[in-house]
């Protein structure tokens, strides 16, 4: 069992990843060609800005869901450093079950935001708001599975010791 | 509940929970204990961090910074450093600064200034007799100036909390960032004096020929900066151009860049940046709280009631900067810190610009210093030594900063004196 959701957690990463490169590929392309329409040919490029902050809010929510599954989040170890195995395990546990539930709150509130507001179409693309707020309820809910395969993963360390 | 929002983040820290999930969890206990219908607003705060344009810089700066790494363009600022300094006594140590400073004006990091000048130099500088703590000491301690050099990213990030120009910022950076790195050298060479005279003189012909191959590199930074200072582009295309630049070079011009190395550069740059955004929109949700309990007034108003003036303020606020900077990481020190003191400190007449270039300055240097020295961290991975032997050579190297903090302190002028001419 807990086998199979490191495969799994593994696979979602890489494809994660893939996505994130591919979507920072994208934003930097649209701000590059923004520059040169500006410059090369006195004109502009309708909506540039706003898919552009679309790519980046996917970026950093998606993202940050990553460097969940991937323990990467700046921290301070100062403490747990000084612990020995075992009680590291339990605050790391409790450090994933709290995150967990942060992460749970934002997706709740994210969705019933969306239900508010999500259909208003934005300014230029008029695209309705919902694919960017969609953002925020996908990364908290990547982020809360990802806290859980941590705790799969800190017990099965936990059972091997 | 002022206190209850401090200790909370504080215990959350020090257990080790992320420093973004420790601020939104200490919001979380603030709207549990006091109005429950608020934790519905805090998707709305957290898209609001998420949601700025000159934010999307940072993922470029850090690309900019990765491919600029990946085309090996160390060995060319190396060589052309050691063309100005290699002739003198302990020449490799400054040749170190000298690169740093360089480099600073590249990648806009500390962190991958140490990686890729450390593990050039520290084996180098080994083998020609220094000390292996000093070699990581001057390595460490000449990568801070890569946050104050423009272009900088935690400029940056303090830009975009404060709501300052950018290429004001950036421009503040220059002469402060100069002098730390000239007050190291007078350092080095001090120290490091007895170790041997690394070159010989060059012939005329070598010095051009060095010269011409670093240019394209040692242009970066002009061309990035002066964008943003000229008002040709925002800060985010003037990183986006310096993207393009970089792979540029790396794919034409030193030849060393690959697709499969711009992919990952892609990947990882994604990634990095979306842990100091997830900092940004959870800190965004904290400030909005401490404003709820003007927590930044009670502040400001205390502050002007220990009349120290607005000298001995800042000097008191430099300290606390540089203790803060021991133990919490830039990015996030930068959005706590800027919040609280900031409208302090301006009520006090001293130039929000002044402020950024002190804490940026400051936290440069907890960088370098145990316990979280993200520099330490990883110039320990480079030299195999532990981060408190590096921390020793490094320390009296930092006093080179600790000076400059004094003395911008008590003379603005210099780091208000560029932007105030460029950009009035």
């Amino acid at each position: 069992m807990a086998m199979t959701v490191a495969g799994l957690e593994r696979r979602l990463t890489a494809l994660l990843d893939a996505f994130l490169g591919a979507t920072l590929l994208a934003m930097l392309l649209v701000i590059v060609v923004l520059v040169v329409m500006r410059y090369g040919f006195q004109s502009g490029l309708v909506g540039a800005n706003e898919t552009a902050t679309m790519a980046f809010v996917y970026v950093s929510s998606l993202g940050a869901a990553v460097a969940i599954g991937r323990d990467e989040h700046v921290r301070v170890n100062f403490l747990a450093a000084r612990l020995g195995a075992r009680p590291r395990a339990h605050l790391q546990s409790l450090a994933a079950v709290l995150v967990g539930v942060l992460n749970l709150t934002l997706l709740f509130g994210g969705m019933a935001w969306i239900a508010e507001t999500g259909h208003t179409p934005m300014p230029v693309t008029q695209v309705p708001r919902v694919v960017l707020q969609a953002s925020i309820p996908i990364g908290c809910g990547l982020a809360v599975l990802f806290c859980v395969t941590r705790l799969v993963a800190l017990r099965r360390d936990g059972a091997r010791r | 509940m002022t206190v209850l929002l401090l200790v909370s983040l504080l215990v959350l820290i020090a257990l080790g929970i992320p420093v973004a999930y420790s601020l939104g969890l200490s919001v979380l206990l603030y709207v549990g204990l006091t109005d429950a219908h608020l934790a519905l607003s805090m998707p709305v705060r957290l898209m609001a961090g998420f949601n700025s344009y000159a934010l999307m810089s940072l993922p470029l700066f850090i690309l900019m910074g990765q491919l600029m790494n990946a085309s090996k363009i160390t060995a060319r600022l190396i060589d052309f450093s050691m063309l100005l300094a290699g002739r003198f006594r302990g020449g490799l140590g400054l040749v170190n600064v000298l690169a740093s400073m360089l480099f600073g004006g590249i990648s806009g990091s500390s962190a991958s200034d140490t990686a890729s000048i450390g593990s050039v130099l520290i084996p180098e500088m080994e083998r020609r007799g220094y000390r292996k703590e000093v070699a990581a000491g001057i390595t460490v301690a000449s990568s801070t100036m890569g946050m104050v050099i423009p272009p900088s990213i935690p400029m940056v990030l303090y830009g975009v909390v404060a709501q300052q120009s950018i290429g004001r910022l950036f421009l503040g950076g220059v002469l402060p960032g100069i002098m730390v790195g000239t007050l190291q050298m007078v350092l080095v060479r001090i120290l490091a004096g007895h170790a041997p005279v690394e070159t010989g003189a060059f012939s005329a012909r070598v010095a051009i020929r060095r010269t011409a191959r670093s240019l394209p590199v040692l242009l970066m930074p002009l061309v990035v900066v002066g964008a943003v200072v000229l008002g040709i582009a925002t800060a985010t295309e003037s990183a986006a151009l310096g993207v393009l630049y970089a792979a540029l070079a790396g794919f034409l011009l030193t030849r060393a860049l690959t697709f499969s190395g711009l992919w990952n550069g892609l990947r990882s740059s994604a990634l990095t940046s979306s842990k100091i955004m997830i900092v940004i929109a959870l800190s965004q949700a904290y400030t909005w709280v401490l404003a709820l309990e003007r927590v930044p007034e009670s502040i400001a108003s205390y502050v002007v009631e220990l009349g120290l003036g607005a000298t001995g303020t800042l000097l008191l606020v430099n300290l606390f900067v540089l203790v803060a900077g021991t133990v919490i990481d830039v990015s996030p020190a930068i959005l706590l810190l800027t919040p609280v003191f900031a409208p302090a400190l301006e009520s006090l007449g001293v130039s929000p610009i002044l402020f950024g270039v002190l804490l940026v300055t400051g936290l440069a240097v907890g960088a370098c210093t145990p316990p979280v020295g993200t520099c330490l961290n990883v110039c320990a991975a480079i030299a195999g030594l532990d981060i408190a032997r590096i921390f020793r050579g490094a320390a009296p190297f930092l006093m080179a900063n600790a000076a400059t903090l004094v003395i911008v302190t008590i003379f603005p002028r210099i780091a208000l004196w560029l932007p105030e001419l460029l950009i009035p």
